[in-house]
This record gives C-alpha cells, sequence and structure tokens, in this order.
C-alpha cells in the first residue's frame, strides 16, 4: 500500500504527460492530482498519526499547487530553453517531489528517510532552475551544494547511530528504526550515539534552513518560479522538521536530549532573530518572504526544544499553518508578478484591488501574527510554553523576534496595498486557466484560515494527544 | 594501503588539475569499495557492487570529463590558495581527523580517522577551489565517504543503502553538472567567484 501511494504521483503525472493536447494533459494532470490526495487519505490507517498528519498536508497542498501551475504556468526567461524548463518536464519533476516527500514522510527507519529528503533534493534544483537566467542558475547550484553535503553528514549520523545501537544488542535489522531506537533509548547513551544524534541535527537542520546552515534558502526560494517557492517554503521545510521530530523523538530517550535540544534551541533562536531582522532590509517580497521562513523554522525549532507536550503541539501546529500560509504568499506572489511585472517591493501596488494582491496580503497577516491566523495561535502559545518552562530570556527574545518580523510586513503591506501599480501588466493568459489558479489561490488561503478553528474543535484532541504521545515515548 | 589512500585525498586537494583531481578521486573510491568488498557474501550482493563499482569509478568521473571537454574547459580548478595553503588545508585536516579518531566516542570504531580524512578532504576540495567543476569532483568525493562510513560504522550495512547512495551521488552530480553546463554560457570559467550576486 505504502510504495504504491508514494508513487502515485510520479507514475500518474507521467501518463498526464503523454497526450498531445494540453487540455488534456490538464485534465489528466488534474484528475491524478485528485486521485492522490485520495490514496493519501486512505493511506492514513496504514501509518502512525505523525505520518498520517504530514502525508496528508503534503498532498493536499502538492495538489493545490499543480492547480495553481495548471492556470498560470511559470514562464522561464526569454532565451533560456533548458530542457527542464518544459511544462512536461516542470510537472515530471513536481511530480517526483511529491513522491519523494511522501516516501519521506511515510518511512520507518531513518536511511528511508534520507533516502526521502535527499530525492527531494534532487527533484527540486532544477525546478529551482526553472525560470533559467544567471541568479536562478546560481541559486539551483548552491541549493543542491549545501543541501547535498548536509544531508551526507546526516546520513553518516544514522551510520553512527546504528553502531551505537548495535552495541548495545539492538538486532541488524532494527538499528535505523527509531521505534526500536526510542524503546532502547536509556541504553543509548554512548558517546558515539551522542555523536551520531547530533550530525542528524545538523545535517537535516540544514534542510530546514536553521541558521548558519541557511545560506541555500534565501536564495532558492526568491530565485524559483513562485509555486516552486511555494512548495519549498511549505512543504520541503516543513518535511525537514519532520526529520528532526523523528531525530529528536529518539534523543530524547538517550542521555544526549539535554545537549540535543540546547543546540535544537540555539540554532532556532538564531534563526528566529537573524530571519527577523533580516527581512527588515529586504526589498523584493520574495526575499522577504524567505527570510520569514527562516524566522518561522526558528519558532519551531524552539518549540520542538522543549521536548514537552505544548512545545509538540506548538512546534506541530505552527507547521501545518505555515505550510498553508506560506504557500499562500508564494502563490499571491505569482499572481501579483504576472500582473504587475516585478516583485520589487518599491513598485508593487495596489494589492487590494487584485485577487493576488488580496491573497497576498491576508498570508502577511497571518505570518505576520496578527489574528485570526491559525500563527497567531502558535505564537502566543510558544510564549507560554517558554515562560512555563522556566525561559523567560528566551520568551522575551522570542516576542521582539516576532515584533521584528511584524513590522517587516507592517511595512510592506502599508507600502503595496494602496494606489495603482507602477509597472505595465504583462500579458494575461487564458482567462479559464487563470480563475483555476485563482481557484486554487482561495482553497490554499481557506484552508490557512481554517486551521486557525482546530485547536477549538474536537479533532484536534488527535493532534494534542500525538504531542503528549510524543513527549512520553509513544 | 594507508599512504595510498591519503596521498589520493591529498591529491584532490593539493593539485589544480581536474584530471589529477579526478584521478586521486577514482584512487581513494576504489580503497574505499575494497573495504566493502568483503560484506560481499551472494552473488546478489556481488551484482550490487559491481554496480557500484562502475558507476562510482567509470559514470561520475566520466561525466566530469564530457563536461570538460564539452563545453572546452581548462585543465584547471582555479585554486583559491597557494600551493603552500592548499598544503596546509590538507595538513589540517589529516589533524583534525587524527583529533577525531581519538575522541572516546570513536574507540572502538575501527578505520574512523579514514573516514574523518576523507570527509574533511571532501569538504576542502570545495574550499580549496574556485571551479564548479571542484564542486562536482567534492560531491563525488563526499558519496564514497559515505559509503566509507558505513562500512566502518555498520559492517553489515545492506548492499542496497550503499546502491541508494551511490546512485544520490551520481544523480548530484549529473543534475550539478546540468546545471554547470547552462551556467558556463554565461561564466566560461565555472567560478564561484563570479556568483557572490546572491546575498544568502
Amino acid at each position: 500500500m505504502i510504495p504504491v501511494v508514494t508513487l502515485f504521483p510520479l507514475l500518474s503525472f507521467g501518463i498526464a504527460a503523454i497526450p498531445r493536447r494540453r487540455a488534456w494533459r490538464i485534465a489528466l494532470r488534474s484528475l491524478f492530482a485528485v486521485g492522490a490526495v485520495l490514496a493519501t487519505i486512505a493511506l492514513v490507517p496504514h501509518v502512525d498519526v505523525l505520518s498520517g498528519i504530514f502525508a496528508c498536508l503534503v498532498s493536499v497542498v502538492m495538489a493545490l499547487v499543480v492547480f495553481f501551475s495548471s492556470g498560470l504556468f511559470p514562464e522561464p526567461a526569454k532565451g533560456h530553453q533548458a530542457p527542464w524548463s518544459r511544462p512536461s518536464a516542470f510537472f515530471l519533476l513536481v511530480s517526483a517531489f511529491w513522491s519523494a516527500m511522501l516516501l519521506a514522510v511515510t518511512a520507518t527507519t531513518f536511511v528511508g528517510l534520507w533516502a526521502g529528503i535527499t530525492a527531494t533534493t534532487l527533484a527540486t534544483t532544477f525546478l529551482v532552475a526553472h525560470l533559467g537566467g544567471r541568479t536562478a542558475l546560481e541559486a539551483a547550484w548552491k541549493y543542491l551544494m549545501l543541501c547535498s553535503f548536509g544531508i551526507a553528514i546526516a546520513l553518516i549520523g544514522a551510520f553512527m547511530l546504528a553502531r551505537a545501537a548495535g552495541d548495545i544488542g539492538i538486532v541488524a535489522g532494527d538499528r535505523f528504526s527509531w521505534s526500536a531506537l526510542a524503546l532502547h533509548g536509556a541504553q543509548l547513551g554512548s558517546p558515539l550515539a551522542r555523536t551520531g544524534l547530533l550530525l542528524m541535527l545538523v545535517g537535516f537542520a540544514t534542510k530546514a534552513g536553521l541558521v548558519p546552515m541557511h545560506a541555500w534558502l534565501p536564495d532558492a526560494h526568491a530565485k524559483a518560479p513562485a509555486p516552486v517557492s511555494a512548495m519549498l517554503s511549505g512543504l520541503l521545510v516543513t518535511c525537514a522538521f519532520y526529520a528532526l521530530v523523528r531525530v529528536e523523538g529518539v534523543a530524547s530517550y538517550t542521555s544526549a536530549a539535554v545537549l540535543f535540544d540546547e543546540v535544537l534551541r540555539g540554532a532556532g533562536a538564531l534563526s528566529l532573530f537573524l530571519g527577523a531582522a533580516l527581512m527588515l532590509a529586504q526589498r523584493d517580497i520574495k526575499r522577504l518572504l524567505s527570510y520569514s521562513t527562516i524566522e518561522h523554522a526558528g519558532i519551531v525549532a524552539i518549540a520542538l526544544s522543549l521536548a514537552t507536550p505544548l512545545g509538540y503541539f506548538v512546534a506541530l501546529y505552527h507547521l501545518l499553518n505555515h505550510a498553508f500560509v506560506k504557500s499562500l504568499a508564494f502563490l499571491g506572489v505569482g499572481v501579483v508578478q504576472h500582473e504587475q511585472g516585478t516583485t520589487s517591493m518599491g513598485h508593487l501596488r495596489g494589492l487590494r484591488r487584485g485577487s493576488g494582491g488580496r491573497a497576498l496580503l491576508l498570508a502577511v497577516v497571518g505570518l505576520g501574527g496578527l489574528p485570526p491566523g491559525g500563527l497567531f495561535i502558535s505564537e502566543i502559545l510558544l510564549v507560554f510554553a517558554l515562560v512555563r518552562s522556566g525561559q523567560h530570556w528566551l520568551a522575551l527574545f522570542a516576542v521582539i523576534a516576532m515584533l521584528l518580523g511584524f513590522a517587516a510586513f507592517l511595512r510592506f503591506a502599508l507600502e503595496s496595498a494602496a494606489g495603482a501599480s507602477a509597472t505595465a501588466a504583462s500579458p494575461a493568459g487564458p482567462r479559464a486557466l487563470l480563475g483555476f489558479a485563482n481557484l486554487a489561490l482561495w482553497c490554499v488561503g481557506l484552508g490557512a484560515f481554517a486551521l486557525a478553528f482546530l485547536p477549538f474543535l474536537p479533532q484536534a484532541e488527535r493532534l494534542i494527544e500525538l504531542s503528549r504521545s510524543l513527549a512520553s515515548g509513544g | 594501503m594507508t599512504l595510498l589512500f591519503l596521498f589520493a585525498l591529498a591529491a584532490l586537494v593539493v593539485d589544480a588539475r581536474i584530471r589529477t583531481a579526478l584521478f586521486g578521486y577514482v584512487l581513494f573510491t576504489g580503497i574505499a569499495l575494497s573495504f566493502s568488498y568483503p560484506g560481499v557474501g551472494n552473488i546478489k550482493d556481488f551484482a550490487i557492487f559491481v554496480v557500484l563499482a562502475l558507476v562510482k569509478l567509470v559514470a561520475g568521473p566520466a561525466s566530469i570529463l564530457w563536461l570538460e571537454k564539452h563545453r572546452g574547459l581548462r585543465n584547471d580548478l582555479r585554486p583559491s590558495f597557494s600551493l603552500g595553503g592548499r598544503i596546509a588545508v590538507v595538513l589540517t585536516a589529516l589533524g583534525l581527523a587524527h583529533v577525531a579518531a581519538r575522541l572516546p566516542a570513536f574507540a572502538d570504531v575501527h578505520n574512523v580517522g579514514l573516514v574523518f580524512f576523507a570527509l574533511t578532504t571532501s569538504i576542502a576540495v570545495v574550499i580549496a577551489h574556485r571551479s564548479l567543476i571542484a564542486n562536482a569532483i567534492g560531491l563525488l568525493a563526499l558519496g564514497s565517504t559515505v559509503s566509507l562510513a558505513a562500512v566502518v560504522f555498520v559492517p553489515h550495512v545492506p548492499m542496497s543503502a550503499e546502491l541508494a547512495d551511490t546512485f544520490d551521488a551520481l544523480l548530484a552530480t549529473l543534475v550539478g553538472l546540468a546545471i554547470a553546463r547552462e551556467i558556463a554560457r554565461e561564466n566560461p570559467e565555472l567560478d564561484v567567484r563570479s556568483m557572490r550576486e546572491l546575498r544568502g
């Protein structure tokens, strides 16, 4: 069941690329995207709760991004004719990325998780370079190099952990399984196990864009086409955090727990503050959103490092919200860029008039941590969790950093909401397809703000229960 | 054998010619592969081992040589430091590996110093040269380092895990070279110095 669902997006999109007529390709692709979501939902009883939540998140957001890209395909720069920039290749790479993420979040061992995460890098490098032009190609190169090195270090860490597991008598077949490792966590106190866990933290944190391993993120997210930025920022970072949750799940049982959490908290605090401070210096909306991703990665890392039920809840809830809101923001930028021909904050005007602009402003409200966004709830809860854990200074520090991030978004909203566009509109695509993109955009927006009500629904108990079990080793 | 191993890895960093670095890589990978050969227990493992060897020793270097020829690149990795500086980098890597191998964490792990030296030199290749080709060679070397780490830390690691890692390294190199080919249209020297526009 799991391999079939994991491979479904890749295989079905391969079939959807066969028809000659564009309308058929779009229809088939849309049908298969819905099919992939349904297949993922059917998968839920066969995997654990955490995998089920992340798999559904991946498939729902990916399907909406596919709908959006079908409506508003990101056209490469003039003169750029690389084979990977053709529409058929673009959607095949998107489907490969989708399958890779499903592989990562449904794996039960660290090797399977590594294979999924590393496959996401391979699938998305060409997507980052899709638009062509010098900076996009160089951003893709930087992304490939840094993430490949980071993830290789994570695998070496997994080998060290497996060696330590063998030393305490865990059977060969279970040495990469996090359930088995967590079960014997109390015995996994050797320096080798500790080193392995820390290397895994460094490796997956590189992929999550945590400071100081973040250098690839602002370039890759800013230079990729808007739907790809939405996938990278909304889902790729989320999957990297899924990996960190799994590693933390093992580390919390070992004697490395305190050191592991302190390193994670330190990287989180640095990411939160640097991300927020650098947001103020940005003059391009995509770079602003990229640094906001680093800021939010910091929030999740800090919450995770608390290793308490509330901390786990905040981390998971923040990841879910961020995936939707950040996707909404980047897709909104895609429409705005299509309409106004720029992403420069000095030139964007009149956002409150167009659908893309409104979506972007709505996302900015959410990302800035204002109600009714779900991120408002998770940020308040993070401060509460920090105070409850006795981390008063870090709570104050986090509030200051969040205010800096809010100020950067407020400045952007005040500058860009009113007025008339300074640049000429680029030629519009077929109206029906644009409507398709808008529909996807509003579905993402609906998802983003519906999540704000999740903590008040009976279904939230599942997430809270999961957070408790993560904290107590279930 | 150990001396040959150290020499091969040092050549990756010290020599500024693409072909010499590739020779160093092939020599290093060949020795690393010899560590995993004793784990080959049946015909299936042997078949996987042959595929591993072909991919690592032939496909990876051949793709770099193809790009060099296709784009008419100079046989030059564009060193970031003088020869003395590069030798100092190798000695530092050697010192770091020596210190790491003596940490209590690795007291019971045989050959761990070789893994750390391979890891530090794989990273040093990228630092010591400015050509994107050096980055690609570093990536290939890192792939072989991961395979070596698998054998050293988990002696009975399934060959399929090594195969996955090998194909990952090869695919990453091929993807990188495809991107480098496009970059070479505007930056024929493939020099990272001209990539400063991105601010990170």
